[in-house]
């Protein structure tokens, strides 16, 4: 199995129509791994739901200079990890994201199913990570 | 990708043509086209996913909210989609039970008349 610990990174600006470019990112990252290409549309459907959660706290709570997004994709063992990682200012309220994910809840039925881990959590004081889990498939031997 | 949105009359049937990415930036502009149509006076909706190579819950959100508004109308939405990345979404979600989808606008051009 290819390892990626080195994570890839991409920031953003966090705007609607940057989400597709984050998509294409996790894409070619994910093809690098031994994912299906269902796996793979799977993954971009988790990130964009994540990006659009990430967008609409930063726009409710964020003044407007940190209107920004990262998006950094990498692999520990045997998981591809991505992490949606955005500042609010002040207090980060990791709860927010939480609550406003289950709220949208379409978005929350997409994201939990498509992924084999959700965590939101507090990054610094005034941070916020989404960390999408996916195991990668082991490889079948010649 | 952008989205690229088809608006046609079919046997008096409002027929919407989506091809593209239906996301958090594109799903605006298919809610407004839904509102324009509802505001003609057309209730019952195909919309034709057929094309669309990417929806996520905005593009649902937008479609329950157009199901509303033409519900109070007495109205309907059919969905035309084959394609097992779009049709996963809506049974993920649980929405394959409140769309009828069908395999061709033809289809569900004679479920409406037919009603």
């Amino acid at each position: 199995m290819a390892h990626f610990d080195q994570p890839t990174l991409i920031t953003i600006p966090a705007k609607p129509e940057y989400v597709s470019v984050v998509r294409l990112v996790v894409a070619a990252f994910a093809d690098l791994l031994d994912y299906d290409g269902d796996a793979v549309e799977d993954i971009k459907l988790a990130v964009s739901e994540a990006c659009t959660n990430a967008i609409l706290q930063l726009h409710k709570q964020a003044p407007p200079e940190k209107h920004v997004l990262t998006m950094s994709a990498y692999t520990k063992d045997e998981h591809m990890l991505i992490d949606i990682i955005y500042f609010v200012g002040e207090e980060a309220d990791a709860e927010f994201a939480s609550r406003q994910l289950q709220e949208r809840d379409l978005g929350m039925s997409i994201l939990v199913s498509m992924m084999d881990k959700v965590e939101i959590a507090r990054a610094n004081s005034d941070g916020v990570i989404i960390r999408l889990t996916k195991n990668i498939p082991a490889q079948h031997p010649e | 990708m952008d989205l690229k949105i088809e608006s046609k009359e079919v046997e008096g049937v409002g027929v919407i043509v989506l091809e593209g990415e239906v996301d958090v930036y594109t799903a605006p502009k298919l809610k407004s086209r839904l509102i324009d149509i509802v505001d003609e006076g057309k209730f019952n909706i195909i919309i034709d996913l057929q094309k669309v190579e990417f929806m996520d819950s905005s593009g649902l959100g937008v479609l329950v909210g157009g199901l509303k508004r033409v519900k109070s109308h007495q109205g309907s939405i059919l969905l035309v989609c084959t394609q097992e990345n779009i049709l996963k979404i809506f049974r993920i979600t649980g929405l394959v039970k409140v769309f009828p989808i069908f395999s061709s606008e033809e289809e569900a051009i004679k479920s409406i008349q037919g009603s």
